[in-house]
């Protein structure tokens, strides 16, 4: 009887909490999370933030600062660009002083054939450094895709996609493969030959080149919008077909497990939930940290091209409204050219947005 | 406002006078309608200034300033001058020495255009 007394006494030293958590911790680490934060810059670690993988993550923050970060850098494209702007005026400008004065006198348009050639040179010399800014973006956003896409699709797979994540994921790298090996051997070169077509034109105009260069835009603009087009469709009709047999491979384990083992069948089915769980929330948080960083790489880029097409379309208006056409012509077709770089950045973005759309949406039941 | 009518009523003074002695001498009608001309253009250089201060501006704009201005007006100024030769030369019923004179004049300013479009060619090569 004192036995027993004096170990029902002493039992409640021995007892010890236990509660239950969430692996996240050890879910990320599984996962590689780290490398979604890996080759970010300072500036643009400021505008993701951290990346909390418990369900924590600040993604109204990081838009908000996504936002702020896209209007500073229109900001400062449109205060970088003023004086190019001012020039292109002037030039434009001058060319139609000196036509008004020769009226119509065929050395009137030499002077013309002059402008157009300075404008040339202007132009040119900017437009290597907009591509080559335009291509190293393609290429980080390429780097980044094979960092987060691995990250995010495991984790899905982890919480019950495993058909769907798999399909995707092999969707989805070879997609932007193609897209980085067709911008760079046949979009960018239709970019530069729709280019020096314009050049062409506009110092001697005519209707065969001016058709040429409306080809070579038609061309470059529907390989883009194909591929991008394309692409989605695969996404949303392997999506399909591969959620519905993920969720019923899901839905049919943990039946099985709860089923067949006697005691700790249903404890089991339920801490496996409890993983898959786990799993999915990474994925969210993953998915969505991808996107803001897609969006933070794209918006440096974003800016610069949206900025210069509307400056060269603004200028360009300025010279039809003084009937210089050859300037007017010249200054359209560049701007077209730098909006081709930005529909092309565009699709790579997209391509890439819905990927990491579909890995965060995938189905498991 | 002041020069503009005084070039006015020179030239409307002098092509009176031109015409009341063209059908006795065509020739001296002819020297007076040319220095009538002259002297209009002479009167115009107030306006020279002004026009030297806008390109002194575009110059200070423009990063390729003295490389574009200087063609640019040296086609002014051969349009002008081919103008200007080709009247005279048709007011003188010499219809063939003013198209010579245009087409001199034509030939002028492809020459001083030349380079530039040489060197946008060069570009356009390097493009493709």
């Amino acid at each position: 009887m004192r036995k027993l007394i004096l170990i029902l006494l002493l039992i409640p030293w021995f007892v010890t909490p236990a509660y239950a958590d969430f692996p996240y911790e050890q879910a990320a680490e599984e996962f590689g999370t780290g490398a979604m934060e890996q080759g970010l810059t300072e500036g643009e670690r400021s505008v993701t933030g951290s990346l909390q993988l418990d369900g924590r993550y600040d993604v109204d923050g990081a838009l908000h600062r996504l936002v702020k970060a896209l209007i500073e850098n229109v900001k400062s494209e449109i205060r970088r660009n003023i004086r190019f702007s001012a020039e292109l005026i002037v030039l434009v400008f001058l060319c139609a002083l000196v036509v008004i004065g020769t009226e119509g006198h065929k050395a009137g348009q030499f002077a013309e054939i002059c402008c157009v050639c300075t404008a040339a040179g202007i132009l040119v010399g900017s437009f290597d450094s907009i591509v080559s800014q335009t291509t190293e973006a393609m290429y980080r956003l390429s780097d980044y895709s094979k960092a987060a896409l691995p990250v995010v699709f495991t984790a899905a797979a982890a919480s019950g996609a495993v058909s769907s994540a798999g399909v995707r994921f092999a969707a989805a790298s070879f997609a932007m493969d193609v897209l980085m090996s067709l911008s760079q051997s046949l979009i960018i070169p239709c970019i530069f030959a729709y280019l020096a077509i314009v050049l062409a034109n506009s110092l001697f105009p005519n209707q065969l080149l001016a058709a040429v260069g409306k080809f070579i835009k038609w061309t470059a603009t529907t390989l883009m919008t194909g591929m991008t087009l394309a692409f989605t469709a695969y996404i949303q009709i392997t999506g399909l077909v591969s959620s519905s047999v993920d969720a019923a491979a899901v839905k049919t384990t943990r039946t099985v497990l709860s089923g067949v083992l006697p005691v700790v069948g249903g404890i089991l089915s339920d801490a496996s939930a409890a993983v898959l769980s786990a799993a999915g929330v990474v994925r969210s948080c993953a998915g969505a940290f991808g996107l803001i960083v897609v969006c933070v790489i794209c918006v440096g880029p974003f800016a610069m091209l949206s900025v210069k097409t509307l400056l060269f379309k603004m200028v360009s208006r300025i010279a039809d409204s003084v009937q210089i056409d050859r300037l007017s012509g010249l200054l359209s077709g560049v701007g077209n050219a730098i909006a081709m770089l930005l529909g092309l950045l565009g699709s790579c973005g997209i391509m890439l947005f819905i990927a990491l759309t579909a890995g965060m949406k995938a189905v498991s039941g | 406002m002041e020069v503009l009518f005084r070039c006015a009523a020179i030239g409307i003074f002098s092509a009176l006078i031109s015409l009341l002695i063209k059908r006795y001498n065509p020739e001296l009608s002819f020297t007076v309608t040319a220095l009538a001309a002259v002297t209009i253009l002479l009167g115009c250089r107030v306006f020279f200034d002004t026009a030297g201060d806008l390109i002194k501006s575009a110059k200070s704009i423009l990063n390729s300033g003295t490389t574009l201005v200087q063609p640019v007006l040296k086609c002014l100024v051969i349009a002008l001058v081919t103008k200007f030769s080709a009247s005279l030369c048709k007011d003188a019923s010499q219809g063939a020495l003013a198209s010579a004179v245009e087409t001199a004049g034509t030939f002028c300013a492809a020459a001083v255009a030349a380079p530039f479009v040489v060197s946008l060619l060069h570009t356009i090569n390097g493009m493709i």
